[in-house]
């Protein structure tokens, strides 16, 4: 205690102040009565560590690195293989989930790693130049996708700005596997009866392996997106049978 | 493909311009051989204003730019969105031939690139759909919690002695620079503003007209709280909203909202030298430039052209107030240009329930360390809309009703260079010397604002607390006589919030009471006089007393702070590891400011 003690001053303040004897042994003991404890039990209403709220982030939409979610939602386009007609619009469509991550590498380019899901829906045309998958004509026929896939683009940015994604034009490669498969077919067989719906699903006709390139055309987290299919929608046993339509054109909003 | 093409052309265009072209940036080598007549070019008020101050008649940056410069370039270029005699540059949209020929010009010394930007109001409510004006406004009546506010905002930067005193602002020019002016003249609560023609000049720096009176609300509501007035039945003007009612006023409408193609920092920089040409006294910007252009280690006061334009407007004898920002409880955190600007007198926002920062309110430091915010008032106000009066949060409503009480303090003494209002307005705040990064120094108090240190009022304050230095912590204790309780007699009206709202009489020019020192002496009460809501004794916010305290290192630059409720005498107990040698503990608790060092 007597050590203790003597180690207590009277302190320096803007006033000008001072602790008598019979103060300072009364402060003292409060102090050592009440312990770290008390002051704990002290309610604060602001606090900051400046060190902490002041630090250089390497993580934002124009760090080093971002991360977001993006939902996208594509169309079918461009020329099918005789045979092969589709039906256009919100019938023969794309939905596309992922994440991207996006390394900066200056102000102007940057990479981007996506992986995510995509559903494709291919709306045959019901026609008598049909030829696949069977020349058959139903009242409804489509083909499905679903395929976990993987992209790489390099953004070029323009204009400079502060810690926001900005105007950019990304130059992608992507590479897919389809993971299921699936051919709906919708017939109306005998009067009385609606429609009779069929699912044959592990299409073997369907290639497993996809890739294709694209464009993104984007402002902050609103872009439009073009993808161009490199690879033939069907397996090499099925080369001869016509192409589907190899563009998607579609929007895509990130998730930040 | 073609369509993405296309697209992309698109975009191009909307970065180069429709026809190809960019923004740039020239700045002039030099201003020789041009003549300029100050006294033809500033306005009375303007040069009335310098002479007061006792600033040159004018500058080198007040020339003129040479004409036959800005020939050479109006002949290469499509267009010249600004000539900036502050700057001695010119803002232009130009092909990158055309620019690079421009560099070959004689008498130019650099083109840049000038980039698109996007501000951020510095109001929460400031991006939600705007209601339509009415054209024959019926104003619905306000609740009594929003009346409540209404008086507590001014009564918490001692409106009502302010009054007392015949301070309204009378006298002073106000700039506001903002989105636009919808709805103001029609409004109730401007009335008596529209009729005295207190209004006098309007310019629309987007689209270069007179109207403001269009492109949004914002600015109306931040008028709310230099002008506006409360409605009443009898069409008499009604209680104040802000605290500058009877000054003048120049709207300027610089800032558009959403993403646009016209630089707003060429438009705020056009703006305040028209301020400064009519002879503005005080701006109120109640904007903030943030991360659609600026990374927050840019601000520096010194990075952003609009920091650097305040900074400049400052020198020539204009007090700046903008806005701290809305950015404390996201990523950005930290203030927003121009309020980084060295001159400028960052306002950040409180909570009228608890008299503490709002958690969006920006945080200081600037980049480089230097204190921000400046100081602090209100930042959920009730305000004047289109559409009558609304309860509105944002950093964009204290910075009016700073820049009113700056006014007012300019009126009581006009000898008073900007700069020396700008220390005496931080130097009377509630808690100077103690300063925080989230309250500055507090809100700026009349009965404190120009004592002299040595003047026999202003009496050494009465330490309320001590260190007690232990072997491991510093404890702060509160002294008996401070840790009274003074009686509390119940209120004569209840807010919702539960924070007793009391009738204090006001005594002009005595010291700010303490702030569970503010009842008055029983029997000593005055109820309010119906009708006579302006000189009228008005509620003054009774808050609980914090203690705050920090710990800076030896530049002065806080490593951390807290503000504490105080329901003990041992208050904060701060462990020495936390101090460095050098740094400094400083505690502020019932208007004493106590420091202590190792």
């Amino acid at each position: 205690m007597r050590r203790l003690l003597s180690r207590l001053r009277v302190l320096r303040s803007e006033g000008h102040f001072c602790l008598g004897r019979e103060a300072r042994w009364a402060a003292a003991a409060l102090v050592l009565a009440c312990g770290p404890q008390a002051a704990r039990a002290q309610q604060v209403l602001v606090q900051a560590d400046v060190a902490e709220d002041t630090l250089k982030n390497t993580f934002g939409p124009n760090r080093s690195y971002y991360g977001h979610l993006y939902l996208g939602y594509g169309l079918l386009a461009g020329p099918a293989g005789a045979g092969a007609g589709v039906r256009y619009g919100t019938a023969s469509a794309e939905l596309r989930a992922g994440g991207r991550l996006k390394v900066r590498l200056n102000q102007a380019l940057s990479l981007n790693l996506d992986l995510g899901y995509a559903y494709q829906h291919y709306g045959l045309a019901q026609n008598s130049h049909k030829t696949l998958p069977t020349p058959a004509v139903h009242l409804r026929e489509s083909l499905g996708t679903q395929q976990v896939f993987s992209e790489v683009s390099l953004r070029l940015n323009a204009g400079r700005r502060g810690n926001s994604i900005g105007r950019y034009v990304d130059v992608l490669a992507s590479g897919g596997w389809i993971a299921a498969t699936s051919h709906q077919t919708e017939d109306e067989p005998a009067p009385g009866i609606a429609s009779v719906e069929t699912t044959e699903r592990g299409l073997p006709y369907l290639r497993r392996w996809m890739g294709g390139v694209g464009a993104r055309l984007g402002i902050d987290r609103y872009a439009l997106v073009g993808r161009y299919r490199l690879t033939s929608v069907f397996g090499p046993s099925y080369a001869a049978w016509p192409e589907l339509p190899r563009w998607v054109v579609g929007v895509e909003v990130g998730l930040f | 493909m073609v369509l993405l093409l296309g697209l992309a052309a698109r975009a191009d265009a909307q970065e180069y311009g429709a026809d190809g072209a960019n923004r740039y940036w020239v700045t002039l080598k030099d201003k020789s051989g041009v003549s300029f007549a100050p006294t033809r070019y500033f306005t009375p008020a303007a040069q009335a204003r310098r002479g007061r101050q006792h600033l040159p008649a004018f500058e080198t940056t007040d020339l003129p730019v040479r004409a036959d410069y800005v020939a050479n370039i109006r002949a290469r270029v499509d267009t010249i969105t600004l000539v900036s005699r502050w700057f001695n540059a010119v803002a232009c949209r130009a092909t990158p031939a055309q620019a690079a020929a421009l560099r070959t010009l004689p008498g130019v010394l650099s083109v840049e690139r000038w980039p698109q930007a996007t501000a951020q109001i510095a109001a929460h409510k400031a991006a939600t759909l705007l209601p339509k004006p009415k054209t024959n406004l019926t104003v619905e009546p306000i609740s009594a919690s929003d009346y409540l506010l209404s008086r507590r905002q001014t009564a918490h930067l001692d409106g009502p002695a302010l009054r007392a005193a015949g301070l309204e602002g009378q006298g002073l020019r106000i700039a506001v620079f903002d989105v636009g002016f919808r709805g103001l003249p029609e409004h109730p609560g401007f009335q008596e503003l529209v009729k005295s023609k207190r209004i006098v000049a309007t310019h629309d720096f987007l689209k270069n007209r007179d109207d403001v009176y269009h492109g949004g609300s914002h600015g109306t509501e931040v008028m709310g709280c230099l002008a506006g007035r409360l409605a009443t039945t009898t069409g008499a003007p009604g209680p104040a909203l802000g605290l500058a009612p009877a000054a003048e006023y120049l709207l300027a409408r610089t800032e558009q909202l959403g993403r646009e193609r016209y630089a707003e920092e060429e438009a705020w920089l056009a703006a305040v030298e028209w301020a400064d040409r009519l002879g503005a006294d005080i701006i109120n910007s109640s904007l903030a430039y943030t991360e659609q252009r600026y990374f927050p280690e840019q601000m520096d006061g010194r990075r952003s052209l609009i920091s650097r334009a305040a900074n400049l407007a400052a020198r020539k004898g204009i007090l700046v107030v903008s806005a701290a920002g809305n950015d404390g409880d996201n990523d950005w955190v930290r203030i927003g240009t121009p309020a980084d600007a060295d001159s400028v007198l960052a306002v950040g926002g409180l909570d009228p329930e608890t008299g503490l920062h709002l958690d969006f309110s920006s945080f200081g430091p600037t980049a480089d360390r230097r204190p921000k915010p400046n100081l602090s008032a209100f930042g959920i106000v009730l305000t004047t809309t289109p559409s009558g009066y609304e309860r509105l949060e944002g950093t964009s409503f204290s910075s009016p009703l700073v820049a009113g009480f700056a006014a007012c303090m300019w009126q009581k003494n006009r000898k008073l260079t900007a700069m020396q209002l700008f220390q005496e307005l931080e130097k009377s705040a509630e808690l100077y010397p103690y300063f925080d990064y989230a309250h500055g120094y507090g809100r700026p108090r009349y009965q404190q604002f120009g004592i002299p240190t040595a003047a026999p009022q202003a009496k050494a304050p009465v330490p309320t607390f001590d260190f007690v230095a232990h072997d491991s912590l510093i404890a702060v204790i509160i002294r008996p006589e401070a840790a009274m309780r003074l009686a509390e007699m119940l209120p004569l009206t209840i807010d919702q919030s539960g924070i007793a709202v009391q009738v204090a009489p006001i005594v002009p020019g005595a010291k700010a009471p303490a702030a569970d020192a503010s009842a008055p002496p029983v029997g000593h009460e005055q109820p309010a006089v119906p009708g006579s809501s302006s000189q009228a004794a008005l509620p003054e916010p009774n808050y609980p007393a914090y203690l705050y305290w920090n710990v800076a290192d030896r530049r002065g630059v806080l490593r951390r702070y807290e503000t504490r409720a105080v329901n003990q005498r041992l208050v904060v107990q701060v462990p020495r590891r936390l101090l460095s040698p050098g740094d400094v503990l400083r505690v502020y608790f019932k208007g004493y400011t106590g420091t202590y060092s190792e």
